[in-house]
C-alpha cells in the first residue's frame, strides 16, 4: 500500500519537473523572439528544428495550402520526385549491370573457349602438313616406280 | 641411321595415343576438377595449355639447337632431320603458346597485346624459328648449313633474352601468388599433367615428322643411285 | 708454310686482310658513301614520321639511332660480300694458306670499320635534327655503339659468307640475322636510354653495356668456331 502512494509521488514529482521545463516563462519567450528577429541565422535554426520534431500530419496539411498558394512549386514538386525515380532506376541498373559484369569476369568462357580452339585449329593444321608432305613423298615414290618400270621395259 | 627404323615406327602410335588420353583427361580435369583462381577467375583455365605449351616449346628449342650444333660438328644428316623436325614443331608450339597468350591477356587484361618483355622474347623466339623454316625452304643447296647456323646462334642467344627479360618481368604469374611453384593440389597436378601430355604429342609429332624427311632422303638417294646406275634418266 | 718465313700470327694476318678490304674501300669509297648516305635519309625519314620538338622523338631516339645504324650496316654488309662475290674473290682468299680464322676476323675488323664510320655520322647528325643531347655522355655512348658494331660484324660476317652462292641472298640476309641482332639492339637501345635520361642513368647504362659486351664476347667465340664449318667453298 504504501509502496503505491511513494510511486504516484514520484510520477507527479516527474509530470511537474516536465511541465516546468515545457513552458517557459514569458520572459524567456519574449528574448527569444527579440533574437530571432535579430539573428536571421538564428531564426531559421529555430524553425529547421520545429520542423524537424513537427507531426508529418501537419507538415502535409501546412504543405497543401503552399501548393494551393503557389503553382509553381506543385511543378517543382513534381520535377523532384521524377528525379528522384530516374536516380533510383539508374542505380539499379549499374547494380545489375556490375553484377553481370562479374559474373562475365568469373566464367569468361567466350576467351576460354577461343583459346582452346586456337590450340586445336593449329595441332589440326600442323596434322594437315604432315599429311601433306606424307602425300608428296607417295607420289615421288609412284613416279620414282613408274620411271624405273619403263626404263626396266626399254632394257628388256 | 641414329634411331633405329623401329623407333620412329612404335613412337608416332605410342606416343600418339598416350598425348591423345591425355588430352581427354587434361580438358576433363580442368574444367570439373580444377577450382576457379582467386583473381583471374575462369580465364586462368587457359594457363595450363598455355604454359604446358611453353614448356615444350623450350624443349624443342633445345633439342633443335643442339642437334644443329652436332649436325654442324658431325655432318651427319640425321641430326639435320632432327633440328629441322624439331623447329617446325616449334613453331607449331609457338603459334599455340602466342595465339592462347594473346587470347587470354584479352581476357585478363583488355589487351591483345602488351609490349612487355617477355611477350617480345616469346615472339622473338617464334621468329627466329619462322626465319629458320624460310631458309630450309629458300636458301637452295647450302640451307642446311645455313639454318644450322641459324639454329645454333638464336639457342646461344636464349640466356641473354632472358636476363633483359628478367631485369623488368611484369607478366603475370601462374596463380594469383606467384609461378608454378607456388600452385597449390589440384593445380600443379593438372598443370604437370599438360605438360607431360603435349610432351608426349610432341615426341609423336617429332617422330612423325624426321620419318617423312628421312623418307624424302632416302627417296632422293635412290633417285640418284638409279640415275648412277642409268636406269633411270 | 715455307719453312725460311716466320709463321705470322693470326691477329696479323687477320689484320692485313682487314686492311686490303679497307684499302679498296678508301680506293672508290663507294661503300662508306652509300651507306653513310643511306643513314642520313633514314633519320630524315624519321625526323619526318615523328613530330619533331616532341617527347615522343626523345623517347624514340635511342631506338632510332640504332635502327638506323643497323638498316645502314646491312646495306654495306651486303655490297662489301657482293664485291667478293663479283670476282670470286672470298673462293681465292680461302684458298691461300691462311686460318679461316684469319678470314672471318679480317672481313669482321673491316665490316666493323665501315659500321663504325656510319655510327659516326648518323650520331651526330641525329643530334642536330632532333635536338637529342648525344653528347652529354660521348664516352658510353661510344662504348655502347662500338660493342654493338662488333657484335653487328661478328653475325652478319658469318651469314653474309655463307649466303655468297645463294639466289635470293638480299632477301635471307636480313631475315636470319635480324632475329639474332634484336638482342643486341634492345640492349644498346636500352644503354642509350639511359644515357639521355635526365639525370643520366649511369648503372643502368653501364649494365646494358655490360650485357652488351657479353654477348659480344659469346658470338665472336661462337662464330669463330662456326665460321669454318659454314662456309665450305
Amino acid at each position: 500500500m504504501r509502496s503505491r502512494v511513494w510511486i504516484v509521488v514520484a510520477a507527479l514529482a516527474m509530470f511537474s519537473a516536465r511541465a516546468h521545463a515545457e513552458t517557459p516563462g514569458p520572459d524567456a519567450r519574449a528574448a527569444c523572439v527579440a533574437a530571432m528577429n535579430v539573428d536571421k541565422a538564428f531564426a531559421t535554426d529555430v524553425v529547421m528544428n520545429a520542423t524537424k520534431q513537427a507531426d508529418p500530419a501537419v507538415l502535409r496539411r501546412t504543405c497543401d495550402v503552399a501548393l494551393g498558394l503557389d503553382a509553381k512549386y506543385a511543378a517543382d514538386l513534381a520535377e523532384h520526385a521524377a528525379d528522384l525515380e530516374s536516380a533510383n532506376r539508374r542505380l539499379a541498373a549499374d547494380a545489375k549491370q556490375h553484377e553481370t559484369a562479374s559474373d562475365a569476369i568469373a566464367k569468361n568462357e567466350r576467351h576460354v573457349i577461343i583459346a582452346y580452339a586456337a590450340m586445336w585449329l593449329v595441332a589440326v593444321g600442323f596434322l594437315l602438313f604432315l599429311r601433306q608432305r606424307q602425300l608428296g613423298l607417295r607420289r615421288e615414290i609412284a613416279l620414282l616406280r613408274r620411271d624405273l618400270e619403263a626404263s626396266l621395259k626399254e632394257n628388256a | 641411321m641414329a634411331v633405329p627404323r623401329s623407333a620412329t615406327d612404335w613412337m608416332v602410335p605410342v606416343f600418339g595415343l598416350l598425348g591423345a588420353i591425355g588430352l581427354v583427361v587434361c580438358i576433363w580435369l580442368i574444367f570439373t576438377w580444377v577450382p576457379n583462381d582467386a583473381v583471374l577467375f575462369f580465364n586462368q583455365r587457359i594457363f595450363y595449355f598455355h604454359v604446358g605449351h611453353a614448356f615444350n616449346l623450350f624443349i624443342a628449342v633445345g633439342v633443335c639447337g643442339v642437334s644443329s650444333l652436332l649436325f654442324l660438328w658431325r655432318r651427319t644428316p640425321r641430326w639435320d632431320d632432327l633440328a629441322l623436325a624439331a623447329a617446325e614443331v616449334a613453331v607449331a608450339y609457338g603459334a599455340v603458346v602466342l595465339v592462347t597468350g594473346s587470347v587470354w591477356a584479352k581476357a585478363a587484361w583488355d589487351h591483345w597485346w602488351v609490349w612487355e618483355n617477355r611477350l617480345m622474347m616469346s615472339l622473338l623466339l617464334w621468329l627466329v624459328l619462322v626465319a629458320y623454316v624460310l631458309v630450309r625452304r629458300y636458301a637452295g643447296a647450302s640451307a642446311d648449313r645455313l639454318a644450322a647456323g641459324l639454329a645454333v646462334f638464336g639457342t646461344v642467344g636464349l640466356p641473354f633474352i632472358y636476363t633483359m627479360v628478367n631485369k623488368g618481368d611484369q607478366h603475370p604469374q601462374a596463380g594469383t601468388n606467384g609461378n608454378v611453384a607456388t600452385l597449390t593440389g589440384p593445380m600443379q597436378i593438372v598443370f604437370w599433367l599438360s605438360v607431360a601430355t603435349f610432351f608426349c604429342w610432341f615426341l609423336a609429332l617429332i617422330a612423325s615428322r624426321v620419318a617423312s624427311t628421312r623418307g624424302e632422303r632416302e627417296l632422293r638417294e635412290l633417285r640418284e643411285q638409279g640415275l648412277d646406275a642409268g636406269l633411270l634418266t | 708454310m715455307p719453312a725460311e718465313r716466320p709463321r705470322q700470327g693470326v691477329l696479323r694476318q687477320a689484320w692485313r686482310i682487314a686492311w686490303k678490304d679497307l684499302k679498296v674501300e678508301l680506293r672508290s669509297r663507294e661503300i662508306v658513301y652509300t651507306m653513310a648516305f643511306f643513314g642520313a635519309v633514314i633519320v630524315v625519314v624519321y625526323s619526318f614520321a615523328f613530330p619533331s620538338s616532341s617527347a615522343l622523338v626523345r623517347l624514340g631516339a635511342p631506338g632510332l639511332l640504332w635502327v638506323s645504324t643497323m638498316f645502314a650496316g646491312t646495306i654495306g654488309l651486303g655490297r662489301a660480300f657482293d664485291r667478293e662475290r663479283e670476282n670470286d674473290t672470298l673462293r681465292a682468299l680461302m684458298l691461300t694458306p691462311v686460318p679461316r680464322l684469319a678470314i672471318f676476323l679480317g672481313k669482321g675488323i673491316a665490316i666493323t670499320f665501315l659500321v663504325g664510320a656510319v655510327a659516326l655520322v648518323v650520331t651526330p647528325l641525329m643530334a642536330l635534327l632532333m635536338d637529342v643531347p648525344f653528347f652529354d655522355h660521348p664516352g658510353e655512348l661510344a662504348l655502347a655503339l662500338l660493342l654493338g658494331a662488333v657484335g653487328f660484324s661478328a653475325i652478319g660476317t658469318v651469314f653474309a659468307a655463307t649466303l655468297l652462292k645463294v639466289r635470293s641472298r638480299d632477301v635471307l640476309l636480313p631475315v636470319i640475322i635480324y632475329p639474332i641482332l634484336i638482342p643486341l639492339f634492345a640492349f644498346g637501345t636500352e644503354a642509350t636510354a639511359a644515357l639521355l635520361k635526365v639525370p643520366a642513368d649511369l648503372d643502368n647504362a653501364w649494365y646494358w653495356i655490360g650485357l652488351l659486351g657479353a654477348y659480344d664476347a659469346a658470338f665472336l667465340v661462337l662464330s669463330m668456331w662456326i665460321f669454318e664449318s659454314l662456309v665450305i667453298e
